[in-house]
């Protein structure tokens, strides 16, 4: 009875290549679960941003706010990076009233972009004040822009401008683009949100510059 | 091979293939959950477009040329199907809704009441929207805003809590200008606040009203102080409307939308109706 020092030691060897294709097999399995997993909770972030931007910024209405400091009073303003607008938000989520509420895209020191909702309970004709509520949407950005589809002019055809700086009205749609710079491949549909109160035609303080 | 040793490579790989299985049964367990939640949300974006549908077919119905195909905005319920969901809309015309601008304080109070504040709150609140209505005029008004603007702002009032305020929502509006609702087009509350009956009888004398067809020239002129019993009948309405749809897919996703808009007065308009009020996921008619 007993093995041969050979048997052995090839018994060893096999062994030895079993738990190698077997740890291979584990690490593997681990690491698409991993992979899948932020491939998951990253869709999932863009899908919750998506429906929200989709829901309440559609659902911004054509009041008066005035910031802190300024002279007269905006009803929305867009530029390629920021979009400040008056809206509801969701009750649910323990909210009540109106709001200022600003999306912004905002560059980090690492250079990847964020974006970012905040804002202040509207006042109606007083200055806005109280520090804003800060939220980030989705991180790991390479940037992006915000158009806006308005009118030149009264009776013009509507066509996409870069920004919104009329003192009132609404543009008629916003679509916001953004790069996603993560590396799950997760894409960002642009997205083409139609203000509902929107009437596309506003008073721009310097003049209309499509 | 000894007897005893016999069977450890069958151990060993049922030790792994149970591993393997544990690793890939978690990961089928997160993508069947990805999927359930991707799948919830193109659900519920068909039935935002079913409730918008809802919206649409509601423009249609109130601008119908013959009478008897017209929609009566009095709160009465219309169904359709539209792509497998329930769709269900109510319009209600803004003269039956308590303007939070006109209406008197008194008025006010009556309709917190009824809403379910106890009289003392209903007081402090009816005359705290007073002020807050009040247009400013310096330092000396600080609670003073102005115009109220939209009924979500009656929710940040001081004193308003979201119970209340869910009641109150559907019976409100900016839009009216009336100081007192018309009993033509009112809900339950409305019509129990404008004629200080109790919620039993309003209910009876709005669901019988909704029940009845209208009559053309109704809805005009009927006074607060009319006989709190008398039977009532809705007329074809305003052009400024109060459209509640909402839309149930068959697995129970639900979406609801309250729109106030105006209805164009030509037919030939490029756009029949324009939004004044946009409310996403605001569920309960009057």
């Amino acid at each position: 009875m007993g093995f041969t020092l050979l048997e052995v030691l090839l018994a060893v060897l096999l062994f030895a290549f079993v738990m190698a294709g077997v740890w291979g097999a584990l690490s593997g399995a681990t690491r698409i679960t991993r992979s899948t997993n932020a491939l998951m909770t990253q869709s999932e972030a863009v899908h919750t941003t998506q429906r929200f931007i989709r829901t309440w910024l559609a659902a911004a209405q054509a009041q008066p706010y005035l910031e802190a400091g300024a002279n007269r009073s905006r009803e929305f303003v867009g530029s390629a990076t920021k979009i400040t607008y008056v809206g509801p938000l969701p009750i649910q989520a323990g909210h009540a009233g109106l709001y200022v509420q600003t999306l912004e895209l905002l560059q980090g020191k690492d250079g990847g972009a964020a974006l970012e909702l905040n804002y202040v309970p509207y006042t109606g004709s007083q200055p806005v004040s109280g520090k804003p509520e800060r939220h980030v949407l989705l991180t790991g950005l390479h940037g992006g822009k915000f158009e806006y589809f308005a009118a030149a002019a009264f009776g013009k055809p509507a066509a996409w401008r870069g920004d919104w700086a009329a003192a009132n009205g609404l543009p008629l749609a916003v679509r916001i683009h953004l790069d996603p710079g993560w590396k799950e491949r997760v894409a960002f549909p642009d997205m083409l949100v139609r203000l509902h109160t929107a009437t596309g035609i506003g008073l721009q303080p310097t003049g209309m510059t499509p | 091979m000894n007897r005893r040793e016999r069977g450890t490579a069958l151990l060993l790989v049922l030790w792994v293939s149970v591993l393997l299985a544990a690793l890939l049964a978690g990961l089928a367990a997160a993508t069947r959950s990805h999927g359930e939640a991707a799948l919830y949300g193109s659900e519920q974006v068909r039935a935002e477009l079913a409730a918008q549908a809802g919206l649409a077919h509601a423009v249609a119905g109130l601008n119908a040329q013959a009478r008897s195909q017209r929609w009566i905005p009095d709160g009465r319920a219309y169904h359709f199907d539209f792509d497998g969901a329930k769709v269900t809309t109510r319009v209600v015309d803004v003269g039956g809704l308590f303007d939070l601008n006109a209406t008197p304080t008194d008025m006010l109070q009556r309709l917190f009441v009824a809403a379910g504040a106890d009289s003392a709150r209903a007081d402090r609140l009816a005359a705290t929207l007073a002020d807050w209505r009040t247009p400013p005029t310096g330092a000396d008004a600080p609670a003073a805003h102005g115009l109220v603007r939209s009924i979500d702002q009656l929710a940040a009032l001081p004193g308003m809590d979201p119970a209340l305020f869910a009641k109150l929502q559907p019976a409100v509006t900016v839009f009216s200008g009336r100081n007192f609702p018309d009993a033509s087009y009112a809900g339950p509350l409305a019509l129990e606040a404008l004629r200080g009956i109790r919620a039993g009888v309003a209910a009876t004398l709005v669901r019988d009203r909704r029940a009845r067809p209208a009559s053309v020239g109704a809805g005009n002129g009927v006074a607060a102080g009319a006989v709190a019993g008398g039977a009532l009948v809705a007329g074809y309405g305003g052009t400024v409307e109060r459209v509640f749809a909402s839309a149930v897919l068959p697995d129970g996703t639900r979406a609801d939308l309250d729109v106030t808009l105006r209805l164009a007065l030509t037919a030939a308009s490029a756009r029949p109706y324009k939004v004044l009020d946009w409310r996403p996921g605001s569920p309960g008619a009057p």
